[in-house]
C-alpha cells in the first residue's frame, strides 16, 4: 500500500531523529553558567586584582543576612552600646534584641553576634581566597605581583581575625593551605595571635610606604602590629612597634602621621584620607549601591529630626551620660582620668524632663569641646546642620 | 500539565477554556510524565471539539460579581478613647516597676491622670495642640508656600477604620465566548475571553484577555496535524503580591500598616493631603491609604505571551501511534512603578522614585512517542515509547531605578530624566532535560490489569558523573467485580483493588550551577573605594557559588495502596488510598558554617530525607427522593503525617526567618517541616513572691551550680549585690517560661517545640440536590489539627512595641494580678525584653483548626420549551456565593495562613480577611 510505504519513511526518518537525539543529548546537558566568573578568569594578574578588591570591602562589614548591623565596622553595638558610650534609642520595642546587649543579657542564639562572626569570616575567606589563588598561579605571575597581593591579603586577614580575637577569644584558626571541608573539622582554641603577627610582619616586610588611598600600607601594618602587641599586654614590644610609628610612619600619601590642626576636619569627607588615617573604612556615594555609604549607620540620626535634620529617622545609637560626662575636664583642660566625672558634681548638665517650650541653660563647666563633634547638646550647633533642639512633633 | 506541556502556573488559563482537569495520585501514573512532575501533577485539557459532521456550537459565558472585603471580619483597633485611656495605664504600671512617680508623657493625651484628646494632633510643627494655641492664619499661610510639609491634622474621634478605608466592594467580572466545531476529517475549539478583575484594596487592577485555537486535521488516513495555541495579554495595576495578597504580607505591608494605624488619626488632614505619623506619639506606621494611592496607583505591569504545541500524528499500521510535538511558551513583560515623595509619615519618603523594567522568557519542549495498543483475544495490550528534551527557559531581563525626575507628571518620566539612576539586568538560559521512556499496560479479561514505566531522566543540574537517573515504577490494579463469583448478588456494583510503586527523580528545586565553584562582580557586595574615592568605586569580585559537581537525582519512593468500591447500583461510593512517600537522597541546600565564609551559596547536597505518609478517602453517595428531586454527597478526607527524618550528619535542625527579631520555626529532624520552636509559657510571674523566688544560684564555667560547705547552692549577686534573675527581664504580669532541662534558669537550652502547621486531617464535603431543573451545591471545608503562629500579635497586644502605634482590645484583659494567669497578654507597659514581646514563645502559637462553608451555589437549566422556543441549545443562570461563613477558635483574621513551606507557613503577618465573593453567571449555547 502506497500510504503505508511512505508512512513507512517517516517513520524510519523520526527513528533517525531520535538516533540523532540520542548521541548529541550530552552536550545538550551542558549549560555554561551565565553572569559570573571561572576559576581561569580571576587566576590572572587583573582576576587577582579584583578578588584582592573583594576582599577589602569585606572591611565594611556589610554581609546579606537579617540584623546584619550587628557586623557594623565601627561596632556601634558590640563596641559602644555594649561599653556604655551609647544606648540604643528609638522605641523600646523597636530593636529590643539591641538593648540586651547594653544588659549583658545577649545570648548567642542572638543574630546580631552571628553575623558579626560570620562577616568576619567571610573576610577572613575572601583574604585566603586571594591566598590559594596567588599560590595557584605563582608560576604563571611576575614576583613582584605575588607579593603585592599577598602582603595586602595577609594585611587584611590579619585586620578581621584581631576583630574576631577581640569580640569572641575563642576562635577557630586556619589559613589559605586549609581545605573549606576541613576547616568545620578545626577546634575554636586556635592561636590567633601567632598567625595575626606573622600576617602583619609579613605586610611590614612586604607593603609599600605609599599607595592608593583606599588601600593598606607598611606603617598601617606597624600600627596594627603595635595594636596586637598591646591587646597581648606585650607593653614593651608594643612600645617598640609604637615608637617605629610615631617616629618614621606616614599614611598612604606619604604624608607623615600627625594630628590635624582642626578637629573638624577629621570627620568631613572633604578631607578624607589625611594624615590621622591609618586604616579606613572608605565609603562613597553614586556606587549604585547604598552598601558603600556607610550603610551600618542608616538608623544611627537624631530621633525624628525633620527633613532639615539629618536622616530624620528612628535615632538609634544615642549617646550616654557617662560618654557625655567624660567630656569632662578639670580647670586645667585635661580630662578627669580617674572617671571622678561621673560624680554628682562633674556631670555635665542636661536637659532630660525639661520641655522644649521650657528655658535651659546649657553646661557653663569646663569641657572638651569635642563633645559637641559627638553630642547634639540643646541650642549648639551640631555638625553644621543646625543648633540642636528638642522638637515635639 | 496543559495539553502536554509542562507549566509552572496555570494562571493564563481561561477557566472556561477547560474541559477537564485530573489530578494524579497513582505512583506509575504520575511517572510518566517524568522529573518535573516529582513534586505532583495536574493534567489540564483544554475543549477540543469533536468530530463529525455537525453544526459549530457557540457557547457564551457571562459571570460577574463582587469580593466583599469583609470589614467586619477584620482585626479590632482600640478606639481613640480607650487608646489614649490604656496609653495612661501604662505608664502608671511602668511607674509601679520603676518605683518613680507616674509620667503622664504623651504628647497629645495631657498630663493629667485622666487622658484628654487634643484639638489637633498636629499643627504645623507642633503636636497635640489646644485650639487656643493655634495660629490658622498663619499656618493657612505657610500651607500655600510649602504644602509638601505643612499638615494641619484634627483628630477623627469617631475613630478611622483603616482597613475599611483600605479596601472596598471589589467587582469581577468576565465574559466568554467558545466555539466547538468539526466534520469528518476534523475538530477545532477556539475561544476568546477577557476577564476583569478589581481587588479588594484599592487600585488593584487585574486585567486577562486570552485568544485560544485548538485544531486537528487528518490529512491522510495515516497523518492527522493539529495544534493547541493560546495568546495571552495580562496586566496588573496598583500591583500588591500574588496569591490574592497573601504573597505580599509581610511587616511593611499595608494591610499590616492598617493594624499598626492608630483610629484618631485621620485619613486627610484640613488641607486634604494625607494625614499620618508626623504627629508624634503614634508609632511609625504609614498612611496605608496614601501608599495605596499615591505609590502604588499609577504602578502598571503587563505581560504578552503565547503558548502551545504543534503535533504530528502518524497512524503507519493498525494499533501503531507514532506522535510527535514541539511545543513552548514566549512571554515578554515591562513594567512602571512610581513612588512619591510625602512628608507626613514619621519617617518620610524624601525623594520621588521612578522604576522600570521588561523582560522576555522562552522555553520549549520537544516530545516524540510511538504507541501500540492491541487486543489479542482476552490480552490487551499497550505500550509506549518515547523521547522527550526541554529546556526550562531562557530570557533576559532589565530593570532600573532613580529618584527625582525634573517633573512628576506620568508623560514625562522615564530612566533617561531621573537623578542617581542605577541599571541592572540578567540572562538565564533554564536547564535543559533529556528523558527516554517506555511504558507497557497489560490486562486480561477487564480483570487484571498491570502498567510499568522505566524512565531515564537527564538534565543539565547535575554534573557529568550523575547526569542520569533511572526510575522504575509499577502499579495493578485486580477488578473483583468482574470476578465469576461476584455475578449473583445485587449489593456490590464495583470493586476493584489497586496498588502502585515507583520511583521519581526530583532535581526542581536545585539552582542551574549547582555544579560550579564560581566569582560574581556585585556592585554592594564586592566592590570598595580602593582608591579612596568619595564618589563611585572599584569593581571586585568574590566567591558567589561553591559547586557540587557529584550532586545527582533526588529520589522519592511512593507505595500506594487503595480499592474502589461502589454499592447498590453505584448509590454508594468508597474510594480509598494509603499512600507512602519517602524522599531520599533529598538536595539539600546545606548551610555553610560561619567560619567558611557566606556569601557564596552553598552547593545542593544529596544529604536530607523526608518521608510523608497519609490516607485520602472518598465516600459518595446518591439517591433519589423522588423522581424529581436527587442528591449527592461527597466526603473527602485526607490524613497526613509529614516528618524530617534526616538533614546532615552533624546538624539536626535548622531555623527559619525572623520576623521583628522573632525567630517562630525551626526544621527539625524527627519533626514535621517548619514546626514552631520556642519558650514554652507557663504562665504570668503574679506575685512579688513568685519573683523573689525566681533567683539565678552561683555557676561555674560550666553552667553548674556550686554548693557551698554545707552542700547548698548560693543565690548569685550581680555588682550591685542583687540577686541575679533567672530569667532575664522577669517582672510582675510577664510571661513566665518554662525551665525545661531543669537548671534552675532560663536560656536558650529551655526552648521547645510549639506545635505545627501541618495539619492532622484536611477534609471537604459536597452536598448536591436536583429538584427539576433546579440545582443546589454547597462545599465545606475543614482543616483539623493545624497551628497558626500569630504574628499580628506582637504588634497589636504589647503597648511596648512601637509605643503609640494602634493596640487591639487585648488590652482590656491585660495582666492584673486579679486575673492573674486569666489575662489574655502580659502587664500593659512599654517595657520590652525577654519576658514581655522580645522573643518567640507558646503565647503566640494558637489552634487553627477551621471549618468554612466555602461555596453554595444555585442553578437553574432552562433547557427544554425556551430554548427550543429561542433557538438555543442551552440556557443556565446560576448564581453562588463563596467563602460565607467560618468557625473557628483562632484569633486572627484568617485561618487560611499560607506561606513558603520551609520558611514561613502557618505563620500568620497580617494577610487578607478572606472576604465572600457573590457571582452570577449566564450560560448560552447556540
Amino acid at each position: 500500500m502506497k500510504t503505508n510505504k511512505n508512512s513507512k519513511k517517516l517513520a524510519v526518518a523520526m527513528v533517525a531523529l531520535l538516533a540523532l537525539g540520542v548521541s548529541c543529548s550530552d552536550e545538550f546537558l551542558e549549560i555554561a553558567p551565565t553572569g559570573s566568573l571561572a576559576d581561569a578568569q580571576v587566576s590572572t594578574s587583573e582576576g587577582l586584582d579584583g578578588l584582592l578588591i573583594g576582599a577589602y570591602s569585606m572591611i565594611n562589614g556589610k554581609l546579606n543576612v537579617p540584623n546584619e548591623r550587628g557586623g557594623a565596622p565601627n561596632h556601634w553595638l558590640v563596641g559602644s552600646i555594649l561599653g556604655g558610650d551609647a544606648n540604643k534609642g528609638t522605641d523600646p520595642g523597636d530593636g529590643a534584641t539591641l538593648a540586651t546587649f547594653q544588659r549583658f543579657q545577649a545570648d548567642p542564639t542572638f543574630a546580631e553576634v552571628n553575623v558579626l562572626w560570620q562577616s568576619r569570616y567571610e573576610g577572613v575567606s575572601r583574604c585566603n581566597t586571594v591566598l590559594s589563588t596567588v599560590a595557584k598561579s605563582s608560576e604563571s605571575l611576575p614576583a613582584e605581583k605575588v607579593t603585592e597581593v599577598s602582603a595586602q591579603a595577609r594585611m587584611l586577614r590579619g585586620h578581621f581575625y584581631f576583630d574576631l580575637k577581640k569580640n569572641f577569644n575563642n576562635i577557630v584558626v586556619f589559613d589559605e593551605t586549609v581545605l573549606p571541608t576541613d576547616i568545620v573539622l578545626i577546634a575554636n582554641d586556635g592561636d590567633a595571635w601567632a598567625l595575626i603577627e606573622a600576617d602583619f610582619q609579613y605586610a611590614y616586610d612586604n607593603l609599600p610606604e605609599t599607595t592608593d588611598a583606599g588601600r593598606v600600607n607598611k606603617w598601617a601594618a606597624a600600627s596594627y602590629m603595635a595594636k596586637a602587641k598591646l591587646y597581648q599586654k606585650k607593653y614593651a614590644e608594643a612600645k617598640t612597634w609604637f615608637d617605629d610609628v610615631i617616629a618614621n610612619g606616614v599614611a598612604c600619601n606619604g604624608e607623615k602621621y600627625a594630628l590635624l590642626d582642626d578637629y573638624s576636619k577629621v570627620f568631613n569627607a572633604a578631607f578624607d584620607n589625611h594624615a590621622e588615617a591609618i586604616m579606613d573604612v572608605e565609603s562613597s556615594n553614586e556606587t549604585g549601591s547604598v552598601n558603600n555609604s556607610n550603610w551600618f549607620d542608616d538608623l544611627n540620626y537624631p530621633y525624628l529630626t525633620g527633613n532639615e535634620g539629618p536622616g530624620d529617622c528612628c535615632g538609634f545609637f544615642q549617646p550616654s551620660f557617662e560618654l557625655a560626662n567624660s567630656f569632662r575636664t578639670g580647670a586645667d583642660g585635661l580630662p578627669l582620668l580617674d572617671k571622678s566625672y561621673n560624680l554628682p558634681a562633674n556631670e555635665v548638665k542636661n536637659d532630660m524632663d525639661i520641655a522644649s517650650t521650657e528655658p535651659f541653660t546649657p553646661d557653663a563647666g569646663p569641657l572638651d569641646p569635642r563633645i559637641d563633634f559627638s553630642i547634639g547638646r540643646r541650642d549648639i550647633p551640631y555638625l553644621g546642620w543646625k543648633p540642636h533642639q528638642v522638637k515635639l512633633g | 500539565m496543559v495539553d502536554g506541556l509542562p507549566v509552572s502556573n496555570t494562571e493564563f488559563l481561561n477557566p472556561d477554556d477547560i474541559e477537564t482537569t485530573t489530578v494524579l495520585k497513582d505512583a506509575a501514573a504520575a511517572s510518566i510524565y517524568g522529573a518535573r512532575a516529582a513534586n505532583g501533577v495536574v493534567v489540564y485539557t483544554t475543549k477540543q471539539g469533536k468530530r463529525g459532521k455537525r453544526k459549530t456550537e457557540m457557547t457564551v459565558n457571562i459571570s460577574s460579581g463582587v469580593t466583599d472585603p469583609n470589614v467586619g471580619g477584620a482585626l479590632e483597633i482600640l478606639s481613640p478613647q480607650d487608646q489614649a485611656r490604656y496609653t495612661h495605664i501604662a505608664y502608671e504600671n511602668d511607674a509601679a516597676v520603676s518605683g518613680d512617680p507616674v509620667d503622664y508623657r504623651h504628647p497629645q493625651y495631657g498630663s493629667n491622670a485622666i487622658a484628654t484628646l487634643p484639638d489637633y494632633l498636629y499643627a504645623d510643627g507642633v503636636s497635640g495642640a489646644s485650639a487656643s494655641k493655634v495660629n490658622l492664619a498663619q499656618i493657612q499661610s505657610n500651607y500655600e508656600n510649602d504644602p509638601d510639609n505643612t499638615f494641619l491634622i484634627k483628630p477623627n474621634l469617631a475613630g478611622t477604620n483603616w482597613y475599611k478605608e483600605i479596601t472596598r466592594i471589589a467587582p469581577i467580572s468576565r465574559f466568554s465566548v467558545g466555539f466547538d466545531g468539526g466534520t469528518d476529517n476534523g475538530r477545532f475549539y477556539s475561544g476568546i475571553s477577557g476577564q476583569n478583575q478589581s481587588g479588594i484594596l484599592l487600585e488593584n487592577e487585574f486585567v486577562r484577555y486570552t485568544a485560544r485555537f485548538n485544531s486537528e486535521w487528518d490529512i491522510a488516513p495515516w497523518l492527522s496535524i493539529g495544534e493547541n495555541f493560546q495568546a495571552t495579554y495580562r496586566s496588573v495595576t496598583g500591583g500588591f503580591g500574588g496569591n490574592g495578597g497573601i504573597g505580599g504580607a509581610n511587616s511593611e505591608s499595608v494591610i499590616l500598616s492598617a493594624i499598626r494605624m492608630p483610629s484618631i488619626i485621620p485619613v486627610y488632614d484640613e488641607f486634604g493631603s494625607f494625614a499620618s505619623t508626623k504627629a508624634a506619639g503614634f508609632g511609625n506606621a504609614r498612611n496605608p491609604v496614601r501608599v495605596l494611592k499615591n505609590d502604588n496607583g499609577d504602578d502598571k505591569a503587563y505581560a504578552v505571551g503565547g503558548t502551545g504545541n504543534i503535533y504530528v500524528l502518524l497512524k503507519p499500521v493498525d494499533g501503531l501511534t507514532i506522535r510527535s510535538s514541539l511545543g513552548g511558551t514566549y512571554s515578554n513583560s515591562h513594567y512602571n512603578s512610581y513612588s512619591y515623595k510625602y512628608l507626613g509619615d514619621s519617617e518620610p519618603q524624601a525623594s520621588n522614585g521612578y522604576s522600570e523594567g521588561s523582560n522576555y522568557f522562552f522555553n520549549w519542549t520537544f516530545t516524540n512517542t510511538a504507541s501500540y495498543d492491541k487486543l489479542f483475544g482476552k490480552h490487551r495490550v499497550k505500550a509506549l515509547a518515547g523521547i522527550e528534551a526541554l529546556n526550562t527557559g531562557v530570557g533576559r531581563s532589565i530593570n532600573g531605578s532613580g529618584i527625582n525626575p525634573f517633573s512628576t507628571d506620568l508623560d514625562f518620566q522615564s530612566l533617561s530624566v531621573v537623578q542617581s539612576p542605577v541599571v541592572n539586568s540578567s540572562q538565564f538560559k533554564g536547564v535543559n532535560f533529556y528523558s527516554l521512556f517506555g511504558k507497557l499496560d497489560y490486562s486480561f479479561n477487564d480483570k487484571y490489569y498491570i502498567t510499568g514505566v522505566l524512565r531515564r531522566d537527564g538534565s543539565s543540574r547535575f554534573g557529568e558523573n550523575n547526569r542520569y537517573g533511572v526510575f522504575p515504577a509499577v502499579s495493578g490494579a485486580w477488578r473483583v467485580i468482574a470476578e465469576s463469583f461476584m455475578q449473583d448478588q445485587d449489593v456490590v456494583s464495583d470493586l476493584k483493588f489497586r496498588a502502585g510503586w515507583g520511583q521519581m527523580g526530583n532535581s526542581n528545586n536545585v539552582d542551574p550551577n549547582n555544579q560550579y565553584s564560581l566569582y560574581a562582580s556585585d556592585r554592594g557586595n564586592t566592590f570598595y573605594q580602593t582608591l579612596g574615592q568619595s564618589s563611585g568605586t572599584s569593581e571586585g569580585f568574590a566567591a558567589s557559588r561553591i559547586g557540587n559537581p557529584d550532586a545527582k537525582w533526588e529520589t522519592s519512593t511512593t507505595l500506594n495502596i487503595g480499592f474502589d468500591a461502589s454499592f447498590f447500583n453505584n448509590k454508594l461510593e468508597f474510594i480509598f488510598d494509603w499512600w507512602q512517600k519517602d524522599t531520599e537522597d533529598l538536595l539539600y541546600q546545606l548551610p555553610l558554617p560561619g567560619v567558611t565564609g557566606n556569601y557564596a551559596s552553598a552547593p545542593s547536597v544529596n544529604i536530607a530525607s523526608m518521608s510523608n505518609k497519609g490516607v485520602d478517602f472518598e465516600i459518595i453517595g446518591r439517591g433519589n427522593f423522588t423522581e424529581d428531586f436527587s442528591f449527592e454527597a461527597r466526603v473527602t478526607a485526607a490524613f497526613l503525617t509529614n516528618k524530617i527524618e534526616a538533614l546532615a550528619p552533624g546538624l539536626d535542625f535548622f531555623d527559619g526567618p525572623s520576623v521583628r527579631d522573632i525567630v517562630a520555626t525551626r526544621n527539625a529532624v524527627g519533626h514535621s517541616l517548619s514546626s514552631f520552636y520556642g519558650y514554652n509559657v507557663t504562665g504570668y510571674f503574679n506575685s512579688q513572691a513568685e519573683l523573689d523566688a525566681s533567683v539565678d544560684v552561683v555557676r561555674d564555667d560550666a553552667g553548674v551550680p556550686v554548693l557551698n560547705q554545707a552542700g547548698e547552692t548560693t543565690v548569685a549577686l550581680d555588682d550591685n549585690g542583687d540577686p541575679i534573675d533567672a530569667q532575664a527581664g522577669q517582672g510582675l504580669g510577664r510571661f513566665k517560661y518554662e525551665d525545661v532541662n531543669g537548671d534552675g534558669r532560663i536560656t536558650a537550652d529551655d526552648r521547645k517545640f510549639l506545635g505545627s502547621p501541618v495539619p492532622d486531617f484536611a477534609g471537604g464535603l459536597t452536598l448536591n440536590f436536583k429538584y427539576k431543573k433546579l440545582e443546589f451545591e454547597t462545599y465545606w471545608y475543614t482543616s483539623i489539627g493545624n497551628e497558626i503562629w500569630n504574628q499580628t500579635k506582637w504588634y497589636t497586644d504589647f503597648y511596648g512595641v512601637f509605643e503609640g502605634s494602634a493596640k487591639g482590645p487585648a488590652a482590656f484583659n491585660s495582666w492584673t494580678p486579679e486575673l492573674g494567669n486569666n489575662a489574655q497578654v502580659p502587664r500593659w507597659e512599654s517595657a520590652s525584653n525577654f519576658s514581655t514581646n522580645g522573643v518567640g514563645n507558646s503565647w503566640y502559637v494558637e489552634d487553627g483548626s477551621y471549618l468554612r462553608l466555602q461555596r453554595l451555589s444555585f442553578s437553574y437549566d432552562f433547557r427544554g420549551d425556551l430554548t427550543d422556543k429561542l433557538g438555543l441549545t442551552k440556557l443556565k443562570i446560576g448564581l453562588s456565593a463563596n467563602n460565607i461563613w467560618t468557625y473557628t477558635n483562632y484569633s486572627g483574621i484568617d485561618p487560611g495562613v499560607g506561606g513558603g513551606a520551609d520558611t514561613n507557613f502557618g505563620i500568620d503577618i497580617g494577610n487578607y480577611p478572606v472576604g465572600p465573593q457573590y457571582m452570577i453567571n449566564f450560560e448560552i449555547g447556540i
